[in-house]
């Protein structure tokens, strides 16, 4: 804790938050008070500050376009064409947009461990069940002689 | 973005009509926020035609899932959500594309580049160009997570909250990528700290 009543926000954790606040012009006037009060007396904050508003000024050169005329218009026309697709097509578009392609290799490979299992089961029951009924039948007959 | 709470709830109330067939409303959704998703879209993959076709694809899918959309969450929040999945797939796709702005490209404007003859003004036209480009490669070559949550903070002025929503984690995990994507950027732009 320095005189100016806050913990310098280069040093503690909970306080490093006050310069995202600080760059985003999001503190609240108590803060942002103390925050000066405390750049005054830091010489390690005041760098970092002039170093941030540099950073926001830098940033803010970047200037992000304009939709070329006819967005609207290009986007209605594509729900109406969406509109006119039969249901099926439009329940296939709605599993794509989910995103089931990521699950689709794990449900693949799930599948076929199932099916693996399913023939090995199969497999194995016709194979014995000739050889476990033989016993049966011999009593069967043994019985039957009586 | 920092939306009000009525146009929040009109947000939501345009979605449940929507929902019930009014779909005339949905003009009123896209009027309010083509920008801001454009805008971020445009930041994300750095080029405008392709920044045009993912903001056509994010509206589509918000018309497409009208019938299942429950207010669950801040109709920005998923708006962005599928703007940025989108962005992430496209550069995960088109890696090398990313940051390959020449002078031929069009301007954000729209208007193709001019440079005027008048000396001083060509001087501030191409310190500018530069120092764009500087941001815009500064910021593409950020790791995914940490150049989407400066997009959200810095451009968009999005909520902490908010910004942990769409990409999915918490907000101290937010505070910390940023902390990180600014360290970052304030390292690779430097040479315009005065």
């Amino acid at each position: 804790m320095l005189d100016d009543g806050i913990t310098c926000p280069l040093q503690s954790r909970e306080n490093a938050d006050l310069w995202l606040d600080y760059a985003a012009r999001r503190l609240s006037p108590p803060q942002a008070r103390a925050l000066d009060e405390h750049v005054a007396v830091c010489p390690s904050c005041q760098r970092f500050r002039q170093q941030q508003e540099m950073l926001w000024d830098t940033l803010d050169t970047w200037q992000s376009g304009n939709f070329q005329p006819g967005f609207a218009l290009r986007l209605q026309e594509r729900i109406e064409a969406e509109e006119r697709r039969p249901a099926w097509e439009r329940t296939a578009t709605w599993f794509e947009d989910v995103k089931l392609k990521p699950a689709l290799p794990v449900a693949a490979a799930i599948l076929i461990i199932v099916l693996g299992l399913q023939f090995f089961q199969f497999f194995k029951s016709t194979k014995l069940t000739p050889e476990g009924a033989e016993p049966e039948t011999v009593v069967e007959t043994t019985e039957a002689a009586r | 973005m920092a939306a009000s709470a009525a146009s929040l709830e009109r947000d939501i109330f345009v979605m449940q009509q929507l929902r019930e067939g009014h779909t005339h409303l949905f003009g009123e959704l896209l009027e309010r926020h083509r920008l801001p998703v454009f805008h971020f879209l445009y930041r994300m993959v750095q080029n405008q035609s392709v920044a045009e076709e993912l903001a056509q694809e994010v509206f589509l899918r918000v018309y497409r899932s009208r019938a299942n959309y429950e207010p669950s969450a801040k109709f920005t929040t998923w708006l962005f959500r599928i703007a940025m999945n989108l962005a992430l797939n496209w550069v995960r796709d088109n890696r090398h594309e990313l940051g390959q702005g020449s002078l031929d490209e069009e301007q954000p404007d729209g208007k193709l580049r001019q440079i005027s003859d008048h000396r001083p003004d060509i001087e501030q036209y191409l310190v500018h160009q530069v120092k764009m480009s500087d941001v815009r490669d500064a910021i593409g070559k950020l790791p995914e997570k940490q150049r989407a949550a400066v997009l959200m903070h810095k451009y968009q002025e999005m909520e902490y909250s908010q910004i942990a929503a769409v990409l999915g984690c918490s907000e101290s995990a937010v505070k910390s990528l940023l902390f990180r994507a600014y360290e970052s950027l304030r390292a690779r732009l430097a040479q315009y700290a005065g």
